[in-house]
């Protein structure tokens, strides 16, 4: 069996969710299946700009082939004006003007759709939905088109344009149910075949050091949050929350923001910003939390909360992110908070009771090791690309 | 030929008109078909101008309201001719020059709005539109899902037939209420691309492991979101037993629509007199309608443009509706 | 067509008029204007009472707020009806006998998802109808089209009353640079196609697009549209030049906007042929202006259309692109069949001399305010006493 990964970045250095996701498929189907696997995608490593930096051609990485493209162009300057007059009301774009912000959202890289067409692999994989490799070359793909959308409810979905993609995929892979029903009421792709794949999990890194003794804490009790330290994810409303909570509960109580830095966060005795730390330095923080918290409203699926589980620490998320939500809901691993009266009486019940933080979290490692452990993940999904080119290729859309 | 308009002088014009325009058709005819103007040229114009054409929105007031807000760069037109502001001659001016005057007159003027409150608009419209839907369907609740006599059993009665109706339909098959996937592992296995919904919570769940492709939804819900004839068969059963009329109807305006023109559609229901015995289960005491008589789904469907046929089950206690649209000729 | 006798009415001293916005170069608003002059003539007194008015007709209306306190017992009002419009409401809860003037309103569909406030203003305009209609003494259509629609609305008593229009402007001394520029056009060859209309989804601008370019494949390459009106709809307005780029018709079609009455006398002498694609018209006055000036015809028969046109003009059943440039070649290579439209549209247009169409409006005013009062001076314009 022959895979063809179309993605915009590719590569251990590159940082983007849905591109490392791909990367993970892409190698765990040929050591776990022996397949032939290759990828599609640019020279590209910052989603911001598109500049090809790696070098073009062919090479291997962990036993996948992979070929860079150079693009003919990045992301455009007039790429913002025409964003932000589109976000407005999305649906209402002409289907120009969808395709024209595909285009200078970049990166545009026709040479990558020419060598698809020409492709001999039995089904290809798009991942994600947004850009120009996979908008142009889904419907140009001789084989079954596999889409994984790893879509949020952002304007960008309802641009007509993406109408086109979603028809041509013949079969969608989806992260969370939330996913799934997000995506088919926008763009009608109930009727399609689908699964909920979500992410493989690995298991935890750990340096073997104590938490407190990496963030410097010493012996303080401490709650953590993973994750770009970024008001769109949350922190500064999750900082302002645990300030409160401080105030109304005195005490040794500390929390940790680790992640790369994007906002400021105010200095505070208690807050410990840890910046971007190594794998094994995040995996001993983590481990030694009471809770891991996750205030973000814009996660697809998040990681950073099954890899909590796999450490067997009990989280908190954030009530209005439907994916993270799901996963408490499904595991029994987690509390949700809707606001800081909610935040706080959560808060409160897990730092109590040691015996409810180990009954989550042990609740969430078997949510994760039935689901997510990279075995049970890659075997479903071999056995969805199975089905798929049993199926055959569609009828492709002319839109 | 100019003429003093003389009675004859108008009747022949008149006739001259209608021969004229007779011989305009036949040269239409006749250009198209020697490839001049091939008809697919002139939808190939279509299409090159809907490329320019707003996707259509969803419609409604506050959709119009929220697009008065979204073009930021609407501008009332009709300046009132007392302008006490100073800037006001200078202002007419402009507008005059820009060309933006209206016959029909705009009586709301809309200035800047900030992006973030459109978007707090467009949220609100979308909840609002939930609402409406909800309220338009369910001003009594939704009907229960039910298992049928004889649903997970492969081998029950109706079960032949219908895969017969459905075996050589091309393109998918939905099943709803799939229940654990019994009959959507049966479709599979006779060659039917079948998949499944049921909103019954964890009743999917073993299916699902398995491979096949189940979803933990409502029929009417899934059914939105599925795109106009993107099935070419749907199975019901357990699904409509209890349903009311709003929500019946809206089911049957989603069959029509979601249906291929040659789509098969089958129903499985429970019987009005099953229904009403001991035998039925508790949601039939729960339910907001009760079934319909197996001859009343031919009235609503021989409008639809469906072929009928029902077939009563030997127990009495259910009944199943075959029909199909299309095709004159259907294996059976 | 019910023809309503009179019944009695106390004769008015005063027909005041009503619109939602006074505005030049505008059929509903010209209209306005003329009958103000016809009504005074007869002997009543009117005035004009507008919600706004363009500051080139300033003085030629008064606001609408200024009616309660003009108004005096007998006062006849008549509601110039083409949208929706807050003076509506104000009509709506007065009780003076009113007179709806109606121009008919685009159904909202026609609009599309192109300009949904147009839409919007559609949809109120019908919720306004329906509260006016039936309250209405008499509803004045300006055509058999619109007539319709007012009985559907629950207007009891109708007539058709035709439209004023000056046809003269069509034939007014033609700018002389305007004349110049298209002859200088014209002269290397080719047909000149021509619309009047606002430049909106409901007069598919984009269908004539299409025709012509039909036209100019299959009869002749070098033919020209000239599109004349103002484009409130900036999205229709890009939509339809990204289109016309498209099929490479940049030089070909010429979007004139909102012109002078000379310039516009100008582009209709220079015409071969008018063509309509239309979708509505509750009237069309260009499509008289074009038989005035003597140009043949081809227009979709659908609305008024076919009431307005007669056979001035070749009316197609569909706005097919390769049928339309069939019927432009055909009218533009038969003589006999060019000639008898142009007959027929100059005896059409002269049924819409002013004499006859200022007598009919009175005639029609007259059974609701009764028998004009000749002799009484007109009054003074801007006077209300």
């Amino acid at each position: 069996m022959k895979v063809v990964f179309t993605t915009p970045r590719y590569g251990p250095e590159v940082m983007g969710g849905a591109e490392t996701a791909a990367r993970q498929l892409a190698e765990h189907l040929v050591a776990g299946f022996d397949w032939e696997v290759e990828v599609f995608s640019t020279c590209a490593l910052d989603h911001l700009t598109w500049e090809d930096v790696v070098a073009p051609g062919d090479s291997e990485l962990n036993g996948v082939v992979v070929h860079r493209f150079e693009s003919v162009a990045g992301r455009a300057d007039d790429f913002y004006g025409l964003d932000g007059r589109l976000r407005i009301a999305p649906s209402r774009a002409s289907r120009r003007e969808a395709r024209r912000w595909v285009d200078l959202n970049g990166p545009v890289v026709p040479d990558l759709v020419r060598a698809l067409a020409a492709s001999d692999a039995d089904v290809a994989v798009f991942y994600p939905y947004l850009h120009y490799p996979v908008v142009e070359g889904i419907g140009r793909a001789p084989m079954p088109a596999v889409l994984h959308p790893a879509a949020h409810d952002e304007p960008a979905l309802y641009l007509p344009v993406f109408r086109g993609t979603y028809a041509s995929a013949d079969a969608i892979c989806y992260h969370t149910a939330a996913e799934r029903r997000l995506v088919q009421r926008v763009h009608g792709t109930g009727s399609r075949p689908q699964m909920v794949l979500g992410l493989g999990v690995d298991e935890a890194t750990e340096g073997g050091r104590p938490g407190g003794e990496v963030l410097g804490t010493g012996e303080r009790p401490y709650v953590v949050s993973v994750g770009r330290v970024d008001e769109h994810k949350g922190s500064s409303m999750l900082a302002a929350f645990f300030r409160t909570y401080k105030e109304r509960h005195p005490g040794p109580l500390a929390l940790a923001l680790v992640g790369p830095v994007s906002a400021a966060i105010p200095e505070h005795p208690d807050i410990v910003v840890s910046g971007t730390v190594s794998e094994a330095d995040k995996g001993d923080i983590v481990r030694d939390a009471q809770v891991s918290i996750s205030p973000s409203a814009l996660e697809s699926f998040s990681l950073v909360v099954l890899e909590a589980w796999v450490l067997g620490v009990p989280v908190m998320v954030n009530a209005t992110c439907a994916p993270t939500r799901e996963h408490c809901e499904q595991s029994g691993g987690g509390l949700w908070f809707g606001g800081y009266r909610e935040f706080e009486a959560a808060l409160e019940h897990l730092l109590e009771d040691a015996d409810l933080r180990h009954r989550l979290g042990a609740r969430g490692r078997a949510y994760v090791d039935e689901h997510y452990a990279w075995p049970v993940i890659i075997e479903r999904y071999a056995g969805f690309l199975d089905q798929v080119v049993a199926r055959g290729k569609g009828p492709t859309s002319v839109l | 030929m100019s003429g003093d308009g003389s009675v004859d002088e108008v009747e022949d014009h008149r006739a001259y008109l209608a021969q004229v325009m007779a011989e305009i058709d036949q040269e239409v005819r006749r250009r198209r078909s020697s490839g001049d103007l091939p008809a697919r040229v002139e939808r190939q114009l279509d299409e090159l101008f809907l490329e320019h054409s707003p996707v259509a929105g969803r419609g409604g007031a506050l959709e119009d309201a929220l697009a008065l807000v979204d073009s930021s760069a609407f501008i009332d037109p009709v300046v009132p001719v007392a302008s006490n502001r100073s800037g006001g001659a200078v202002v007419k001016k402009g507008l005059r020059s820009l060309n933006l005057w209206y016959v029909g007159f705009v009586t709301h003027q809309v200035s800047q709005f900030a992006a973030a409150t459109s978007r707090a608009l467009h949220l609100v419209e979308d909840r609002l539109g939930e609402l409406a839907r909800e309220l338009d369907a369910q001003k009594v609740p939704p009907a229960p899902v039910v298992d049928v006599p004889g649903d997970g059993d492969p081998t029950a009665w109706w079960v032949a037939g219908a895969l017969d109706a459905l075996g050589s339909v091309p393109g998918r098959v939905l099943h709803a209420a799939a229940s654990d996937g019994w009959l959507v592992r049966h479709l599979v296995a006779g060659g039917v691309d079948a998949y499944g919904v049921d909103p019954r919570v964890g009743r999917i769940d073993a299916g699902e492991r398995e491979g096949l492709d189940l979803r933990e939804e409502g029929a009417v819900d899934h059914l939105l979101a599925v795109e106009p004839a993107g099935l070419a068969g749907i199975v019901l059963s357990g699904v409509v037993d209890g349903m009311a009329h709003g929500e019946r109807r809206q089911l049957l305006e989603l069959l029509g629509d979601r249906l291929t023109p040659e789509g098969v559609l089958v129903i499985h229901a429970w019987s009005p007199s099953a229904w009403g015995s001991d035998a039925a289960p508790a949601e039939a005491d729960l339910s907001p309608g009760r079934p319909l008589r197996p001859s009343t789904w031919s009235h609503f469907l021989e409008p639809m443009g469906y072929r009928v046929g029902v077939e009563e089950g030997p127990s009495g206690a259910d009944y199943v509706v075959t029909a199909f649209r299309g095709r004159a000729d259907r294996p059976r | 067509m019910t023809d309503p006798g009179t019944d009695g009415a106390r004769p008015a001293g005063a027909v005041h008029q009503f619109i939602p916005a006074l505005i030049p170069r505008d059929a509903t608003g010209s209209h306005t204007l003329l009958l103000r002059d016809v009504l005074r003539e007869a002997g009543w007194r009117s005035e004009i009472f507008a919600e706004a008015t363009h500051d080139e007709l300033a003085g030629q209306s008064h606001r609408i707020e200024e009616y309660p306190s003009q108004a005096r017992p007998g006062d006849v009002l008549v509601y110039q009806f083409s949208t929706s419009s807050v003076v509506a409401e104000v009509l709506a809860s007065r009780s003076e006998p009113l007179i709806l003037n109606y121009h008919n309103v685009t159904a909202p569909d026609l609009y599309g998802s192109w300009d949904p406030p147009a839409a919007a203003r559609s949809e109120e305009a019908r919720r306004q109808l329906a509260v006016l209609a039936p309250k209405a003494a008499l509803g004045m259509a300006v055509s058999a089209f619109n007539e319709r629609d007012l009985r559907d609305a629950g207007c009891a008593r109708t007539t058709v009353a035709p439209v004023l229009v000056d046809l003269e402007r069509s034939v007014a001394d033609p700018d002389p640079r305007t004349a110049a520029r298209l002859r200088k056009d014209r002269a290397g060859g080719g047909a000149d196609w021509l619309f009047v209309g606002r430049v909106v989804p409901p007069k598919a601008q984009h269908r004539l697009v299409e025709a012509l370019w039909a036209y100019r494949r299959l009869y002749d390459p070098a033919a020209r549209l000239h599109l004349v009106g103002t484009a409130p709809s900036r999205r229709y307005l890009t939509a339809l030049r990204g289109f016309v780029a498209d099929l490479g018709l940049e030089d070909a079609v010429k979007f004139h906007g909102e012109i002078s009455d000379g310039a516009l006398a100008a582009v209709y002498a220079a015409a071969d042929v008018y063509v309509s694609l239309s979708a509505h018209e509750g009237f069309g006055i260009p499509l008289v202006e074009a038989s005035r000036v003597g140009l043949p015809v081809v227009a979709l028969g659908v609305a008024a259309v076919p009431e307005t046109v007669g056979d001035a003009g070749l009316l197609v059943g569909v706005d097919d692109p390769a049928v339309v440039a069939a019927a432009v070649d055909r009218v533009l290579s038969d003589d006999r069949l060019r000639l008898g439209l142009v007959d027929a549209g100059r005896r059409r247009s002269g049924e819409h001399s002013m004499v006859v169409a200022g007598r009919r409006a009175v005639e029609a005013v007259a059974t609701v305010a009764g028998a004009p009062p000749e002799g009484s001076p007109p009054a003074v314009p801007g006077d209300v006493p």
